[in-house]
């Protein structure tokens, strides 16, 4: 098990990276919510993050997206700097799902999706408004592409409903189909399975798997350990915004600090990790 | 009896339909911005003109049928093109201001372009001097004698202006419901972070939507001046202060709520000239009741008839 994995790994590395952070460091005022933090996912790969509350993910994730632009450090998606404008990161190839999902709650499944294909179509007001042959053909595509996307995602059948009446685990899955729609390469979901029950969190599974089986590279924030450690290539653990491990999750699960971080060492360490990580989330949001 | 509601009725929805032509303006750019654009009644008013200069420069001094989708084109080009330059110029600038600051903003963009028309416009060569009344032009077809259907009298002008509303209103639902563009707005609305976050471009999504109030408020600049046969440069004071009413009695950024309240509005001004007796009767009153509405409608139901209630948007 191990060897394989560490066979995998090493074949990865001789690849170029997609997403490269290097010494990313974001600072809010006096707080270092990540902390020179070096990060390599690679084409084709599942990368998890993990680390107790507060430990900076979302914040180093919003890095990665291009949505804050760290202190100092870098980071480089597809070779070069991302633009600071979200139209472009989208345009490069990242997509992204959120924490809490934010879908547009009074337009259909459908019509979400087709939102996620806004990037990479063109038709402009004047074709729109006339309806040239252009803009047909482009509003047929989006919406067969879209089709697609929701049955791929297993929501064939809630096209017209809107996206608020959908149940919780449907409106994530969508929130991945509008993601898809924008044809990333880097797909960074953030905590998927939030709030899931243990099927709806295997079915996310196997969705994953099938992602990266469409070749993208997936990074996952999640607190679900099992599901990190059953899903991911390699894991970062991020423990108070510094990189504590990277490794397969077998290294990452059997090594003692891993479990010092979450579990805590003794009662009082226990104590003054969570009052820690209560203020950091709160500066996190 | 039923002769005076049946006219009243027609009054009403011809008054209608130009409420809601131009309440659409409002409720589009409310919808996207949250900004209540006070100027807007001002781009009506520049439509209108427009569409008297595209007459004195291209229509060759006839009054033929044709010459009017010519017009309409002309004060569409204008009304956009200010609108367009209100936005970049004004707006943009203090997009992350405090409210208060468009707000003032508008109010001041809407000083400016009526001043701006009364003391420039008669200037250009060959344009009617705009300080008072300026004679539109009574195009064949849409404007003379008026239908006669059972004893109500119906101007052309008023079946242009009712037209032009249906048409704009297919139109609209096309735009919005059936093309990117269309789609990207109603995201941005709904969550304008996250449509950003989609890559949607925000900036040309605030410009379509100005834009696309603009050209409404056109064909309503050229319907008032057909019904009219006259326009002046203070004309979108009014007009524009009772489709600001009707954009919010039908719910403000709700734009089907645009065209339900403008037609409601123009109704029930028109219901009230007619039926109000005594001293509160009669046009001298006309405008005082679409402020009414307004204030019962803040009152009673501040979300509109079809608006939904802002705790839903956020």
């Amino acid at each position: 098990m191990t060897a394989v994995d560490t066979d995998r790994v090493a074949e990865l590395d001789r690849r170029e990276p997609l997403l490269a952070a290097e010494q990313v460091t974001m600072r809010f005022g006096g707080l270092v919510a990540v902390d020179s933090v070096d990060f390599r996912v690679y084409p084709g790969e599942i990368m998890g993050l993990i680390g107790p509350n507060g430990a900076g993910k979302t914040t180093f994730f919003n890095c990665l997206t291009g949505l804050y632009l760290p202190t100092s450090g870098r980071v480089l998606f597809d070779g070069s700097v991302l633009p600071p404008k979200p139209r472009r990161v989208v345009k490069a190839g990242m997509a992204r799902t959120f924490q809490n999902i934010r879908l547009f709650a009074n337009m259909t499944a459908l019509e979400n999706v087709m939102v996620g294909r806004y990037c990479r179509t063109s038709a402009g007001p004047f074709t729109s408004i006339i309806r040239g042959p252009k803009f047909r053909r482009e509003e047929a595509e989006t919406r067969a592409r879209a089709q697609a996307l929701l049955e791929f995602v297993g929501l064939d059948g809630t096209a017209e409903s809107l996206a608020r009446n959908l149940p919780y685990g449907d409106q994530r899955r969508l929130e991945i189909a509008r993601a898809l729609a924008t044809d990333p390469k880097l797909l960074l979901l953030d905590e998927p399975t939030a709030g899931m029950n243990p099927q709806e969190t295997r079915q996310a599974e196997e969705l994953i798997f099938k992602i990266r089986d469409q070749g993208l590279a997936v990074v996952v924030i999640e607190h679900d350990m099992r599901f990190i450690f059953n899903l991911c290539d390699r894991v970062l653990c991020l423990v108070q915004g510094k990189a504590l491990i990277e490794g397969t999750p077998h290294e990452v699960q059997s090594d003692p600090r891993v479990i010092e971080a979450y579990i805590g060492k003794g009662p009082e360490t226990d104590e003054a990790a969570q009052t820690d990580g209560h203020h950091d989330e709160q500066q996190e949001a | 009896m039923t002769q005076s509601f049946f006219q009243a009725l027609a009054d009403g929805l011809t008054l209608g339909s130009l409420y809601a032509l131009i309440a659409v303006g409002y409720t589009v750019v409310y919808g996207i911005v949250q900004l209540i654009n006070f100027a807007h009644g001002e781009i009506f008013m520049v439509g209108a003109f427009g569409a008297v200069a595209t007459f004195v420069v291209l229509g060759g001094g006839t009054l033929a049928w044709w010459v009017l989708p010519i017009m309409l084109a002309g004060g569409i080009v204008a009304a956009v093109l200010v609108a367009l330059a209100t936005e970049r110029l004004a707006y943009r600038p203090l997009r992350n201001a405090p409210r208060l600051a468009p707000l003032i903003t508008a109010i001041g963009i809407s000083v400016f372009l009526q001043e701006a028309v009364r003391l420039f416009y008669g200037r250009i060569p060959g344009f009617p001097d705009a300080k008072s009344n300026v004679q539109f032009p009574n195009i064949q077809g849409v404007t003379g004698s008026p239908f006669v259907i059972g004893g109500v009298t119906i101007q052309r002008a008023a079946v242009f202006t009712v037209v032009a509303l249906v048409i704009c209103t297919i139109f609209l639902y096309g735009f919005v419901n059936r093309t990117r563009l269309g789609r990207a707005m109603q995201a941005t609305s709904q969550d304008p972070d996250t449509a950003r976050l989609m890559g949607i471009d925000i900036d040309k999504i605030i410009m379509i939507a100005f834009a696309l109030g603009a050209a409404l408020a056109a064909v309503a600049g050229m319907a008032q001046g057909l019904l009219n046969h006259n326009i002046n440069f203070r004309m979108g004071f009014i007009a524009g202060l009772k489709a600001f009413s009707a954009a919010v009695l039908g719910g403000i950024g709700n734009i089907y709520g645009a065209v339900l309240g403008g037609l409601v509005l123009g109704v029930a001004e028109s219901m009230a000239v007619t039926y109000v007796p005594g001293v509160f009767g009669g046009s001298a009153w006309k405008d005082v009741w679409a402020f009414i509405i307004l204030i019962l409608v803040l009152v009673f139901r501040p979300q509109g008839l079809l608006g939904a209630r802002v705790v839903d948007r956020a």
